[in-house]
C-alpha cells in the first residue's frame, strides 16, 4: 500500500469501526451504548488538541473551560431562553472561539511555555466564576435542557444520539486532517519543530498558534454541548481539572501527530476508566486518578507517538532489522 | 475599611506558604526549565503524611521527619524515573509528565491515605493572637518561621556554595555549564530534590491550619505557580515576594469582596499577570540581587 | 544618497551585566559578500540575532533598504528581505525537505514548481521526499541555506554555513554563494574559516568585544597590524 492511499483505507477502517460500535458494544461486557457516545464525545474535544499540541506543541490544561463554555451556553440559551438546541450549540462555538481568540492574541504575545499555566490558571477561574454566578446555577447547575433534534425527532435515546455524536465526529475528524494536510498544517509543525527557525522562514507563530488554540476551544465547545444535550444537565464538575487533563492524556496516549489519536486515545482512556473502577482496592476516584497517571507517563517514555505511531514504529524497526 | 490592615496580616500569613510552594517552583524552573506541575501535590503528599502519621500517635517530630523523607523520595523518584529519562524530549512532552505525575501522586494519595481531610494539631498547643482586630492562629508564625528560614537557607545554598554556584551556572547557560564539567542532569535533580523538600516543610507547618486532603496540591500549587510568576519564574527571591503578594490579595479580596469570588480573583490574577507581564512584575527589583 | 542596503546606527545589545554589541554603526551600500570574523563572544551571532528580530537591543536601529526593522517581529523582518541561516542547524525534523521550502512560500502560486527549482540550485534534487534525519551533514546545511533563499531575501545572513564541512563540500557552498551575489543577493558572513573568509569577501568587517576593530577589502584587513595582533596572529587563531 502506497502512503498516498493509507488515508483513504484509515477511513474505510474508521467508518466501518464506527458502524459496528452499536452492535458491538450491547453485547460485549462493561461497554454501553452511553460508553460509546462518552468516547466520541471525548474524541470531538481531543481532535482539536491534535494542531495545538501534537503540532505547534503547545499544551493547554484549560479545556474543560471551553468544554462548560459550551455546555452552560447551550443550558442557559435553550432553558432560560427557549432557544433551538442548535443555535445554542452554534452560539457556544462562537462564544468559546471569541475567549480562545482574545485568551490567545496575548499569550501567545510572549515565547516560553506561558500556555500550559494560563490555561490551567484560566480553567480554574471560569469554574470558580460557573460555582458563583446566578445565570449558571451556582454549583447546582442547570437541568432540564432539550434533546437535540433532527428533522423533527427528538435524540432523547443513546443509539440516535451516538449516531448523531458518531457523524460529528466523523466531520471533525475529515476537517482537522485537511488542515494537517493544509500549508497551515506543515507551518504549525515547522512552529512546533523549532519556533526560531519557523520565524525566520517568514510565519507568524503567534497567529498560527492562535488559530490553533481557536480550534481546540470549538471542538471542545462542540462535545460540551453535545454532552449537556445528552446528559440533559449541566453542573460546575464539566469545567472540572480532570477533565482538561483527561483530554490531554486521551491524545497523549492515542497519538497527537495525527488525527486517529483522537479516537485511540478516547476508547483506551474510557475503558481503563471502566476496567479500574471497583477493581482496584480504595476508593474509586484513587484507582482511576492513578491508572491515568501511571498511563500518561507510561505512554510519554515508552511510546511518545502514541497508539497511532506504533504501525510506523513498527514498520521503522521491521525496515531497520532487515 | 478600618479592616484592612488584619486581612493583609492575614494575607501575609498565609502568604508564606505560597512563598515557599513558589520557591520551588522558581529553582526547578530555572535550573531544568521544568515547569513542575507537580509541586502543589509534593506540598499535599508533605501534610497528608505528617498528619496521618500524627493522627495514628508518632511523634509530631517523627511525623515531620516521615513526610520529608516521603516527599524527598517522591522529588528523586520523579526526576530519575520520568523527567531524566525523557530529558531529550521536547518542552511540552515535559510539561505533560509533570502534570501525569501529579496525577499519579494525587491517585497514590488515595489510594494510601483515603479521600478525606487528616488532622494534625497545632505545634504548641491551639493558641491565637489578637492583632489589628483579627484573630490568628500561632501556627502561623511556625509558617512565617518556615518560610523564613528556608528562603535564608536557599539563599546560603545559591549564593555561599559551590553546589549553588554551579546550579547557577545551569540557569545561566547549560551549554557553557556542561563544558565546565557541571552536570545539568543532575543539578536537575538536586533543584527537584530541594523543591520537595521546601514543599514538604511547607505541607506540614501548614497541615494544622488546613487539613490536608489528597486534593489540596492543585489549589496550593496554582498559588504557588501565581507566586512564582509574579516574581519572573526564574528568581526565588522574587517567588518570595509574589507569594506575599498573592496572599494578601486573596485575603484583602475574601475580606471586602466575598469569599465566593476569591478563587476567580486569585487565579484571575494569574491569568492577568501571564497576560500582562509574562516576565513577572516583580523581577526588575530582585533580579540583580540572585 | 540613496538608502543602504543595510545600515545599524548605535546597536547595543546587553545580556545581564555583558554588553554582547557596544554601540555598533556602519552602512552598507552596495550588494556582494561582507565578511564578518571575529573571536568567540565578539558579538557575532548576538549581530545576526538582533537583526533577525531574535534579541531585541537595548539601544539602536537597523535598517533595510531604508525601512527601519527595529522592533519588527521576526517573521516580518524575514518577509521584508532579511533571511537568516543558524549556526547549530535548526531544520524541522518533522517536515520532509520540499515542506520545509513550502511553508515559506506558504500557498503561493507555483510554489511548488518554484521550491524544485531552488533545491535543483542548492543541489538538493532527488531529496524532496526525504526528512532532515536522513540527509549528510553538508546536505542539511544546504537546506539551511535555501529555507533562508526561498523568500528572494535582499540579503542573507550566514552564520558559519562552513563549519563542520569537508574542503569540497565547502567550495561547493563558496562558489554557491558566488553565484547568489553574482544574481543581486547581499550575503552577510560569518566565518571561522577566515582564509575563505578573506578570499570571497568584498567587504570584511572584524567585530571585537561588541565593537568595530576594523572594516575594509580583505586585503587592508588582512594587512591591518591591530587585526593581526588581536585576531589574525600565527598562533592566536582562536576557535
Amino acid at each position: 500500500m502506497t502512503a498516498r492511499f493509507r488515508p483513504v483505507a484509515g477511513y474505510m477502517v474508521f467508518v466501518a469501526v464506527l458502524l459496528t460500535v452499536p452492535a458491538v458494544f450491547t453485547r460485549v461486557p462493561f461497554y454501553t451504548l452511553s460508553t460509546a457516545v462518552l468516547m466520541v464525545l471525548l474524541a470531538i474535544g481531543a481532535l482539536g488538541l491534535v494542531p495545538l499540541t501534537g503540532l505547534a506543541r503547545q499544551v493547554s490544561i484549560g479545556q474543560a473551560a471551553f468544554y462548560g463554555i459550551g455546555g452552560y451556553t447551550s443550558a442557559v440559551l435553550t432553558v432560560r431562553y427557549h432557544v433551538d438546541p442548535w443555535w445554542g450549540l452554534l452560539a457556544g462555538v462562537v462564544l468559546a472561539a471569541a475567549v480562545a481568540w482574545s485568551l490567545g492574541a496575548v499569550i501567545f504575545r510572549a515565547q516560553g511555555h506561558y500556555l500550559s499555566l494560563a490555561t490551567l490558571a484560566f480553567g480554574l477561574a471560569v469554574a470558580a466564576l460557573v460555582n458563583e454566578l446566578p445565570v449558571t446555577g451556582r454549583n447546582a447547575g442547570i437541568s432540564g435542557l432539550p434533546p437535540l433534534r433532527i428533522l423533527g425527532a427528538s435524540l432523547t435515546t443513546d443509539l440516535p444520539f451516538y449516531w448523531l455524536c458518531a457523524g460529528l465526529l466523523l466531520v471533525a475528524t475529515v476537517a482537522v486532517h485537511l488542515l494537517l494536510r493544509s500549508p497551515v498544517g506543515s507551518a504549525l509543525t515547522a512552529a512546533g519543530d523549532s519556533p526560531i527557525a519557523a520565524a525566520a522562514a517568514g510565519i507568524d507563530i503567534s497567529a498560527l498558534r492562535r488559530t490553533a488554540f481557536v480550534v481546540s476551544a470549538v471542538l471542545a465547545s462542540v462535545a460540551g454541548s453535545g454532552y449537556a444535550h445528552w446528559f440533559r444537565y449541566v453542573d460546575p464538575s464539566m469545567l472540572g481539572l480532570l477533565n482538561s487533563v483527561q483530554l490531554l492524556i486521551i491524545i497523549t496516549v492515542g497519538g497527537r501527530e495525527s488525527v486517529w489519536g483522537a479516537p485511540l486515545g478516547a476508547f483506551t482512556v474510557v475503558t481503563l476508566a471502566e476496567v479500574v473502577r471497583g477493581r482496584l482496592p480504595g476508593s474509586e476516584a484513587g484507582a482511576e486518578l492513578t491508572a491515568y497517571g501511571v498511563v500518561l507517563v507510561l505512554s510519554l517514555l515508552l511510546l511518545p507517538r502514541g497508539l497511532a505511531g506504533l504501525p510506523a514504529a513498527l514498520r521503522r524497526r521491521a525496515r531497520g532489522a532487515r | 475599611m478600618e479592616h484592612i490592615p488584619g486581612y493583609v496580616l492575614i494575607g501575609l500569613s498565609t502568604g508564606t506558604t505560597y512563598a515557599v510552594i513558589g520557591l520551588g517552583i522558581a529553582l526547578v524552573y530555572q535550573v531544568s526549565g521544568i515547569i513542575n506541575f507537580a509541586q502543589g501535590d509534593f506540598v499535599m503528599l508533605g501534610g497528608l503524611t505528617f498528619a496521618f502519621t500524627a493522627e495514628q500517635g508518632a511523634h509530631p517530630v517523627v511525623a515531620a521527619a516521615l513526610a520529608l523523607t516521603v516527599t524527598a523520595g517522591c522529588g528523586a523518584a520523579l526526576h530519575l524515573a520520568v523527567l531524566a529519562p525523557a530529558r531529550d524530549a521536547g518542552h511540552d512532552r515535559l510539561i505533560v509528565l509533570t502534570i501525569g505525575a501529579s496525577i499519579l501522586i494525587q491517585g497514590s494519595a488515595v489510594l494510601v491515605f483515603g479521600a478525606d481531610q487528616h488532622f494534625a494539631a497545632p505545634f504548641g498547643g491551639d493558641r491565637q493572637f489578637q492583632a489589628f482586630g483579627v484573630s490568628i492562629s500561632a501556627q502561623y508564625l511556625w509558617c512565617a518561621a518556615a518560610a523564613a528560614a528556608v528562603a535564608a537557607a536557599v539563599w546560603a545554598l545559591l549564593s555561599r556554595s559551590q553546589t549553588g554556584r554551579a546550579m547557577r551556572a545551569v540557569a545561566a547557560d547549560r551549554e557553557t555549564a556542561r563544558l565546565m564539567g557541571i552536570a545539568p542532569l543532575r543539578m536537575g535533580l538536586i533543584a527537584l530534590l530541594l523543591a520537595a523538600v521546601l514543599a514538604g516543610i511547607g505541607g506540614v507547618v501548614l497541615a494544622p491550619i488546613q487539613p490536608p486532603d489528597a486534593t489540596a496540591g492543585v489549589p496550593l500549587g496554582l498559588k504557588g505557580f501565581t507566586a512564582a510568576v509574579l516574581g519572573g519564574l526564574t528568581s526565588p527571591l522574587g517567588a518570595i515576594a509574589g507569594g506575599l503578594v498573592v496572599g494578601v490579595v486573596e485575603a484583602v479580596v475574601t475580606g471586602l469582596v466575598s469569599s465566593g469570588y476569591r478563587d476567580t480573583i486569585v487565579y484571575g490574577l494569574l491569568v492577568a499577570v501571564l497576560l500582562v507581564r509574562p516576565g513577572g512584575l516583580l523581577i526588575a527589583a530582585v533580579r540583580e540581587r540572585l | 544618497m540613496s538608502p543602504a542596503v543595510f545600515e545599524v546606527q548605535d546597536l547595543t545589545v546587553r545580556f545581564g551585566g555583558v554588553t554582547a554589541l557596544d554601540g555598533l554603526s556602519l552602512r552598507h551600500d552596495s550588494g556582494g559578500v561582507v565578511g564578518l570574523i571575529g573571536a568567540n563572544g565578539a558579538g557575532k551571532t548576538t549581530f545576526v540575532n538582533v537583526l533577525s528580530g531574535v534579541v531585541r537591543p537595548a539601544r539602536g536601529r537597523a535598517f533595510l533598504d531604508g525601512r527601519d526593522l527595529t522592533g519588527l517581529a521576526a517573521h516580518k523582518i524575514a518577509r521584508a528581505g532579511l533571511t537568516r541561516t543558524f549556526q547549530n542547524l535548526r531544520l524541522f525534523g518533522s517536515l520532509t525537505v520540499l515542506d520545509h521550502l513550502l511553508v515559506p512560500y506558504g500557498a503561493r502560486n507555483h510554489g511548488r514548481q518554484r521550491a524544485l527549482a531552488l533545491l535543483a540550485e542548492v543541489g538538493l534534487a532527488g531529496t524532496e521526499s526525504r526528512r532532515p534525519a536522513e540527509l549528510a551533514y553538508g546536505e542539511q546545511r544546504r537546506l539551511e541555506l535555501a529555507r533562508a533563499l526561498a523568500l528572494d531575501p535582499r540579503i542573507v545572513l550566514l552564520d558559519e554555513p562552513l563549519a563542520g564541512l569537508a574542503g569540497s563540500e565547502s567550495d561547493e557552498l563558496l562558489s554557491l554563494f558566488g553565484r547568489l551575489r553574482d544574481g543581486g543577493t547581499t550575503l552577510l558572513l560569518i566565518e571561522h574559516d577566515v582564509p575563505s573568509v578573506l578570499r570571497i569577501s568584498d567587504r570584511v568587517l572584524v567585530l571585537d568585544r561588541g565593537r568595530l576593530l576594523a572594516d575594509g577589502t580583505p586585503a587592508e584587513v588582512a594587512s591591518d597590524p591591530e587585526v593581526r595582533q588581536a585576531y589574525l596572529g600565527d598562533d592566536d587563531v582562536r576557535d
